[in-house]
């Protein structure tokens, strides 16, 4: 079940997010009893958009643990892939790793221009805490 | 034509797909001239929010002049938008409608009804029209003392259909508005704010309005005399010197084909549709 909010970037930009429900919601097909049965969803209006707490940590915490655990090979280049969900609960939202199968995945591409390191990349994927 | 045909084409006459800026969010339809209704949750109770209105090819432009309730914190957290649900639209542009017919009285238990709303039942990726038929179970008393709903049953409310129509089919009138289902993928029906109710809450724009609009225009209430005279006798409809069911497919085909259908008469001949002097309507 997903809904569509206005969110306030840390920048201070606002733009329009598909959130996933955390908590059971009231259009959840699944869920028995009354629901609103509009389309899209509960709106959140503009004028109360909802702050994105966490969105800079994640972002800052997921760089700075990769580039510390790749710092003794010293790579020439150094790409991290990973996705940021943005999923609503009571009262806000918050943006937590991407699931993919049940796990938060982080692709780290790691590379050496210099012929004497034989590691050319890296790959790790950690488990989402639940 | 049959009664469920007649109640389709009067549905689709006043009825429209909601859109925002993130999509499809529902239905709504015209209760006024430069006036529509819509659920407040289907807009978030975003007073300001623009909006665009569409059916087939017709399309307006128009923002959110009123939720009741305005959107607040606590109904952000809420599993169900507070009664009464409903939000008032004023249309900023767009070409002139049709305006549905408001009931002023509440309709009787059992009665059956009609309700069209856009959802996705078709195909997840498309939204399209939708009908269904329900019966009046019953009414259902809020939190807000002066907001009692009515409770609808034998049909299925699905999503999309909140800000719906519901038209009475045995007297053509608007009976009020479809908000929550009562459960989804269930022929447990729904709930629905009364015509009473949206009237009483807008008085000068959605009653008077209304009012004016169908005095101005009596093509609507023709058409559901002649279903009130069909309901208590088969034969009411080829009455002599009464409303023919010719005059009325016409009609029911003007105002589905679109133009304007609020200020311009429409004469009725062996040619089909044509545009006459504004004045009374001719029938």
């Amino acid at each position: 079940m997903s809904e569509i909010a206005q969110v306030m970037m840390p920048s201070g930009d606002l733009i329009w997010v598909r959130v996933r429900v955390a908590e059971p919601a009231a259009a959840d097909e699944h869920a028995a009893g009354p629901a609103d049965v509009g389309l899209g969803g509960r709106v959140a209006p503009a004028v109360q958009a909802l702050r994105l707490p966490g969105f800079a940590e994640t972002v800052r915490g997921v760089v700075s643990s990769v580039r510390q655990a790749l710092d003794e090979h010293q790579p020439d280049s150094l790409a991290v892939e990973f996705g940021v969900e943005i999923a609503a609960r009571a009262g806000g939202v918050l943006s937590v790793l991407a699931e993919v199968g049940g796990t938060a995945q982080i692709r780290v591409t790691a590379s050496w221009g210099r012929p004497d390191v034989a590691l050319a990349s890296h790959r790790a994927e950690v488990s989402e805490p639940r | 034509m049959k009664s469920e045909d007649t109640a389709k084409a009067l549905l689709a006459a006043c009825s429209a797909r909601l859109d925002t800026d993130a999509g499809p969010q529902g239905t709504a339809f015209f209760v006024a001239p430069g006036y529509a209704v819509t659920a407040a949750h289907v807009v978030g109770g975003a007073e300001g929010l623009l909006v665009r209105l569409s059916e087939r090819s017709d399309s307006w432009q128009g923002h959110v002049a009123d939720s009741r309730p305005p959107f607040t914190d606590e109904i952000a957290s809420a599993s169900l938008y507070p009664a009464p649900d409903i939000a008032l639209i004023k249309i900023d542009e767009g070409p002139d409608h049709a305006c549905a017919l408001l009931g002023r009285r509440l309709p009787d238990s059992g009665v059956r009804v009609m309700v069209r709303g856009h959802t996705r039942t078709y195909s997840p990726q498309e939204v399209t029209a939708e009908t269904e038929t329900f019966r009046l179970t019953g009414d259902l008393e809020t939190s807000d003392p002066g907001c009692t709903l009515l409770k609808l049953g034998l049909g299925e409310a699905t999503l999309g259909m909140s800000g719906a129509p519901v038209l009475e089919m045995s007297t053509g009138e608007v009976v009020g508005m479809l908000r929550t289902t009562r459960g989804l993928r269930s022929n447990l029906g729904g709930w629905v704010v009364p015509a009473d109710l949206i009237r009483s809450l807008w008085p000068d724009q959605v009653a008077l309005g209304n009012d004016r609009f169908h005095e101005r225009d009596s093509r609507w209430r023709q058409v559901a005399s002649q279903l009130r005279g069909r309901s208590s006798s088969m034969n009411a409809a080829s009455a002599e010197g009464g409303l023919s069911i010719g005059k009325i497919q016409s009609y029911l085909t003007s105002v589905i084909t679109g133009g304007e259908i609020g200020v311009v008469n429409i004469e009725y001949g062996p040619t089909g549709r044509r545009r006459a002097d504004q004045g009374n309507d001719d029938g």
